[in-house]
């Protein structure tokens, strides 16, 4: 059982506002230490999305949000999507358009 | 008589305290169940393995007649659980109106602005969880029982901190659902409210439960009353 688009634009919406919020941050840090931020590995990538996860994972908890979830039958698999999927698609946006800049 | 939600023999421990030993719970459609014990003697441990938000260190847990290993409140929701914990169930991100929705679409039950007038808080969807009163709050989450039109429902203290009128729409709330088919299952400490509202008491005391059956019997039961209930309490008339 999928959860409804409402659920999922909502959690879609959160989810690429603090991939933003979190990128955003992490390239201030990069560009003071002198680095390029669009320029990344993908083991950066892959750090960048476990960090956007994370912040997610906080969110849910600081907003108490596992009970209404649950109701709703929003599985730990679906949920684990919910917070990786918006920074996966971010970060593959930014590659995308950012290419024929370097 | 369908018991819907069931939890059998848990035992549960937290480090070295044994909160309960050999704990059980029905949950019948058609009735309210309420589950009284005092602080700290394992109800809403309890209700947190029937609902399969908690793991059980021994026991089982059935939901519709489907027996879990390893219940997860998710699955259990699927299969038609309606859990409220006794904290805020809702978030404080979205109005309670997006929230109600969001119940309707995935479980199609009442419309959203049936059950908000009928929990007398019409007035107030289209607010954040966080600008309405505590009763208010609990009214909107009995409406989201309505919306999402359970089998069975586990309510933890759902009349804590609430005024008597919140009260009376949240006992009419679970009297309606039950009407209905759903299998109420209320804990709490407002015994004269409980009570009132309640077809089955069970007792839940130094680790296991009891069975007190109908309210009248229950507070005629002399160790209910001299260990729970206490000498002076102020009791619905039977």
């Amino acid at each position: 059982v999928l959860p409804n688009r409402l659920v999922v634009r909502a959690y879609a919406v959160r989810g690429f506002t603090l991939w933003l919020l979190t990128r955003l941050l992490i390239s201030g840090v990069m560009l003071s230490a002198g680095g390029n931020p669009l320029a990344v590995s993908p083991v950066v990538i892959l750090y960048i999305v476990l960090i956007c996860a994370g912040v997610n994972v906080a969110e849910v908890k600081r907003r108490h949000e596992l009970a209404l979830l649950g109701n709703l039958g929003v599985s730990y698999v679906q949920l684990a999507v919910f917070f990786t999927v918006p920074a996966i698609a971010g970060e593959m946006v930014l590659r995308l358009i950012t290419l024929p800049f370097r | 008589m369908t018991v819907v939600s069931r939890a059998d023999c848990v035992a549960k421990s937290f480090g070295a305290r044994r909160v309960l030993s050999s704990a059980s719970l029905r949950g019948v459609a058609g009735q309210v169940r309420v589950l009284f014990g005092r602080n700290g003697e394992g109800k809403s441990t309890l209700l947190k393995i029937a609902a399969g938000v908690l793991g059980a260190d021994s026991g089982s847990v059935q939901f519709a007649g489907v027996a879990y290993e390893s219940p997860r409140i998710a699955m259990l929701a699927r299969a038609g659980l309606f859990y409220l914990p006794d904290h805020d169930f809702f978030s404080d991100a979205f109005t309670v109106r997006t929230q109600l929705e969001m119940l309707r679409r995935q479980f199609d039950g009442d419309a959203v602005e049936v059950a908000a007038k009928r929990m007398g808080i019409d007035e107030r969807l289209d607010q954040r969880p966080f600008q309405l009163s505590g009763g208010e709050r609990r009214r909107a989450e009995v409406a989201a029982m309505f919306v999402r039109r359970p089998l069975g429902v586990l309510a933890d203290e759902p009349y804590r901190g609430v005024a008597p009128r919140d009260g009376e729409y949240l006992s009419a709330g679970f009297r309606e659902l039950a009407a209905a088919g759903v299998a109420v299952v209320v804990t709490g400490h407002e015994a004269p409210t409980l009570l009132a509202a309640a077809d089955h008491v069970t007792w839940c005391t130094s680790g296991t439960t009891y069975e007190l059956g109908p309210p009248g019997e229950a507070i005629r039961h002399e160790e209910f009353c001299r260990r729970y209930l206490g000498p002076h309490a102020y009791l619905p008339a039977d």
